[in-house]
């Protein structure tokens, strides 16, 4: 048993996985929302559902995308977005966001802040977002 | 400065100073009152008839959107700055007034770390904005409402992403897009309104 544990962590050390990078938030206080933006990096060759974003820094943590609307800009709420195999997948300014609602917390520029990250295969990811002023 | 160099500064400069706004439209003599960041009043657009301003809409609840814009502004006044050009205004207006009470303003100032000297952030009351939002075409909806586990209402807008430049005389001279706004291009505005 311990050896098939052992084989399977190596497996999983060798194989490619889905890795979060540069994540980062808007400074903002307690009461106000805020936006996460990160980069998921899909290296494996099939492709994976980000289903939810939650944090206990804020009431209400949703994914959301800004789209246009002839000249105008409005935000919506996503079930999720896909991740194709492959592919690196920018949550970024004034796209695809995880908006974090109502803050407990102020947030200060250097701050690292928890989120969990679920992928439609029960693969959760833990990551740590470092608060900007930008 | 060798010949070339020296046609193209002329050339450079003579772009600079024969800029050829878009538009050219009075705001008008009506007064809007609202009240700024720091709890004074201002009548708007009179009060700042005099030095040319950048005029955008935002509301501080937006997190995406509205703080590119805000941004944008404080890229344009730093570089301005930078460049020499005084003697003039950046104002935002919050198209959200039920939530963006001054102090709202003040704290979104601080924490934006907006250089207060002649950068505006204004609310006022709900009519007067309304008003005033009609008068510059900009239109805020609000989209998807849903509330918290405790009942606190969340919602946010669908809002026109806009940026003028007003002139001395407070006069419309051509507008950007707030959240992709260029800031060369603005500063040089600017600086053929000087
Ligand atoms: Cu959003």
């Amino acid at each position: 048993m311990t050896f098939i544990i052992l084989v399977l962590n190596l497996i999983s050390l060798i194989s490619p996985q889905i890795k979060i990078e540069n994540a980062w938030m808007r400074n903002a206080d307690k009461g106000m929302n805020t936006a996460l933006y990160l980069d998921i990096i899909n290296p494996t060759s099939r492709a994976y559902d980000l289903v939810n974003v939650s944090s206990d820094i804020a009431k209400v943590v949703q994914i959301h995308e800004t789209y246009k609307q002839g000249d105008n800009l409005g935000m919506r709420k996503v079930e999720s977005i896909t991740i194709k195999g492959m592919t690196t997948f920018h949550l970024a300014p004034g796209g695809f966001h995880v908006m974090v609602i109502r803050l407990k917390e102020n947030l200060k520029v250097g701050d690292k802040k928890e989120f969990i990250l679920t992928f439609s295969n029960h693969l959760k990811i833990k990551i740590m977002a470092v608060v900007k002023d930008q | 400065m060798n010949p070339f160099s020296l046609l193209l500064f002329a050339v450079l400069i003579f772009a600079g100073c024969g800029r050829k706004f878009d538009r050219d439209e009075f705001l008008g003599q009506k007064e809007y009152p609202l009240i700024t960041q720091d709890s004074s009043l201002i009548n708007f657009p009179q009060d700042l008839k005099g030095k040319p301003y950048l005029l955008g809409f935002i509301f501080t609840n937006c997190p995406d959107v509205c703080p590119l814009t805000s941004h944008n502004f404080q890229l344009v006044q730093e570089e301005a700055k930078n460049q020499g050009i005084r003697g003039i205004n950046f104002v935002l207006i919050s198209f959200d007034p039920d939530r963006d009470k001054p102090w709202v303003l003040k704290e979104y100032a601080n924490i934006r770390n907006i250089d207060g000297s002649n950068f505006k952030l204004l609310t006022g009351n709900k009519d007067t904005i309304r008003a005033l939002m009609k008068k510059m075409q900009v239109v805020a909806i609000s989209g998807d409402t849903s509330k918290t586990s405790d009942g606190d209402l969340i919602y946010f807008y669908v809002h026109t992403d806009k940026a003028f430049l007003i002139d001395k005389d407070n006069r419309i001279r051509t507008e950007y897009r707030g959240s992709h706004l260029d800031v060369s291009q603005a500063v040089n505005d600017f600086r053929s309104l000087e």
